[in-house]
């Protein structure tokens, strides 16, 4: 690599980082620039209409976390694969240990792992910080609420999306397991299918997003290539994912996803990788734009299996009848009590 | 008659220029010539739906009120001849015993979680041929190694490899297909399913030995015939085969929205467990 083209590509890194310094960070900046991903060199083989050929199972566990860790503060990125490599080795979790203690999941040993090489320390790349940026006010409240009533479980509306066996999150960060996405592509078309519930189909022909009144848990998304990359915007999001957190969610417990914008990068730099990026625009929220980096991996190996998840969805119907009978008998010991 | 034929005429250029959006690749199709790839397979590329009464009842049916009663003729069922060959579905005299019991618990008696009743009133994944003529479209994606279909229907949909037929590793709601070109024809054989699944709303069913084998053969660039040929020797006496066409929504803009029922049978399933205040 010349030098010139080192400098040319820590020039922009600098400038932004420069203009990030200066901005509010209680307001919205004013007109945010669009996100443009590196490009890559890189020139995937083409379907036999022409576009990039993305076809197959691809998937992205990752170790890197959403958020940058403490102790890697000011680091943004890994000097080298070793370095990652001792990272990696270090906080991978330990499959082995058969005491692992915990609720929620299951317990390690049975999780499919292949975390995907990654030299960014965080998967969020802007803010440069790594870190989410600062709620609104009016969200910062409603996350206090949702928080304060986690527990309440009134009914099924009060557990996640997952868990009702409707969607996933759309974007997508990792999770624990079932992560394997089909990339299937017509003429004018590309299907994200993913093995856990959800399949986003992405129109190419320039139309426009659905009306108003449909609103769908993953949004309606319509696409375009630029080049060699796939982006795809995305609108009409329902406001019923209202928990945050969760497998597979990309923003912290109590912060509801609800009316969104969000733009999506696929950028193929390998036969074997996609760079895929997600920025999220959401004013009400958020007090700026974010984007995460998660770099998603060929797996040829892996065969999307049915996922009957509803058709055996027991768990939901016992906790709530669980939480019924616990507050009859309360009641009962109240009653005692007088 | 010259109305007519200038009204077919507006027609024909209307369909072409609604469709020259899908087929910006190739042109508009011809009507009678039937899309093809690259690679000179017929190309079923699109969004199809089958338009009759199969879903309610495989076997010809009169009009019945419907099963809800303030549903009045909103919910009344539709009549429909028979899409089976033959008219009547083989089964063994044992074997109808359970399907007057699944008629009998089709819709159920009170809310809940009721496992003896039709499936999709359940929102369980629907099966094959079912979800073929569930009242929903469903979109192809074809590659000359695989396609999938996606199914409107909750979050049915199924892989069909075309050049490496492997084994159902487990039992399925969807079943485990493999995929083949016959000529213009593809066929789709489908094993590995679970016994949970109905033909219909009244109760035509199968056991875990059902085999399944569609062909979708093109008959112009808007329809497809589709057959399905059903195998069961625990339920039934001989093979029997449904068929049916499929047609192409050319609608503007047409798209698969989401249809996901878990969501919409959660107050059917579990009301109960509501908390009261």
């Amino acid at each position: 690599m010349s030098h010139r083209v080192l400098k040319s590509a820590v020039l922009p890194v600098l400038a932004v980082a420069a203009s990030l310094a200066v901005e509010p960070v209680t307001a919205q900046a004013p007109t945010p620039k669009p996100f443009t991903p590196p490009p890559s060199t890189y020139s995937p083989p083409r379907t036999p209409w022409g576009d990039p050929d993305l076809m197959g199972v691809w998937d992205y566990q990752s170790l890197v976390r959403m958020e940058r860790p403490p102790d890697l503060a000011g680091k943004a990125r890994f000097a080298n694969e070793a370095e990652y490599r001792a990272w990696a080795k270090a906080n991978a979790p330990n499959r082995e240990n058969e005491n692992q203690q915990g609720v929620g999941a299951y317990n390690e040993w049975w999780n499919d792992r292949n975390f995907v090489f990654n030299l960014n320390t965080s998967l969020i790349i802007d803010p440069p910080n790594g870190r989410f940026p600062p709620l609104t006010p009016a969200a910062e409240e409603r996350r206090k609420e949702i928080l304060a009533k986690v527990n309440e479980l009134a009914s099924w509306e009060d557990y996640h999306a997952l868990m009702r066996c409707i969607a996933s999150v759309t974007p997508n960060a990792p999770q624990a397991y079932n992560s394997g996405t089909y990339i299937m592509q017509s003429p004018g078309w590309v299907a994200i299918i993913r093995e856990r519930l959800d399949t986003r189909l992405i129109p190419l022909d320039g139309r426009p997003h659905i009306g108003q009144n449909i609103r769908h848990w993953n949004g309606d998304a319509v696409g375009r290539w630029e080049g060699n990359t796939l982006v795809v915007e995305t609108t009409n999001f329902t406001d019923k994912q209202r928990l945050g957190g969760g497998s597979g969610a990309s923003v912290p417990a109590g912060i509801p996803f609800g009316n969104f914008h969000l733009i999506e990068h696929f950028v193929p730099v390998s036969a074997n990788r996609i760079e895929y990026y997600a920025t999220v625009t959401d004013p009400t929220t958020w007090t700026r734009p974010w984007t995460f980096n998660l770099p998603w991996e060929r797996d040829d190996d892996y065969k999307i299996f049915e996922y009957a998840c509803h058709e055996g969805n027991y768990a939901l119907t016992n906790s709530l009848r669980g939480e019924r009978i616990q507050e009859v008998e309360a009641a009962k010991k109240r009653e005692a009590g007088r | 008659m010259t109305r007519t034929i200038s009204a077919i005429a507006t027609c024909v250029v209307v369909l072409a220029c609604v469709t020259s959006v899908r087929f910006a690749a190739q042109g508009p199709p011809l009507q009678n010539q039937i899309p093809r790839t690259g690679d000179g397979k017929p190309n079923l590329n699109g969004i199809w739906q089958a338009i009759n009464t199969a879903n309610y009842d495989l076997e010809d049916h009169g009009s019945a009120p419907s099963p809800a009663l303030l549903l009045g003729a909103v919910g009344a069922v539709p009549p429909g001849d028979s899409v089976v060959e033959g008219g009547r579905i083989p089964y063994r005299p044992e074997a109808l015993a359970k399907r007057s019991e699944n008629r009998k618990n089709s819709v159920p008696p009170k809310p809940g979680r009721n496992l003896a009743a039709d499936p999709e009133l359940n929102c369980f994944l629907p099966g094959v041929p079912r979800a073929t003529y569930l009242p929903h479209p469903f979109q192809i994606f074809q590659s000359a190694k695989a396609i999938w279909i996606v199914y409107q229907f909750s979050y049915a949909r199924r892989e069909i490899p075309l050049d490496n037929p492997t084994e159902a590793p487990y039992e399925s709601w969807m079943g485990w297909s493999n995929g083949r070109w016959e000529g213009d024809t593809l066929v789709v054989e489908v094993t590995g399913f679970n016994s949970e699944t109905w033909f219909d709303r009244v109760g035509n069913y199968h056991s875990d030995a059902l085999r399944v084998v569609e062909r979708y053969t093109p008959i112009s660039a808007y329809h497809l015939m589709y057959e399905a040929t059903i195998e069961d020797p625990k339920v039934f006496t001989r093979p029997w085969k449904i068929t049916m066409p499929l047609y192409r929504r050319i609608d503007q803009n047409m798209r698969l929205l989401e249809f996901k029922c878990p969501e919409l049978v959660e107050e059917l399933h579990l009301g109960e467990f509501r908390k009261v205040d």
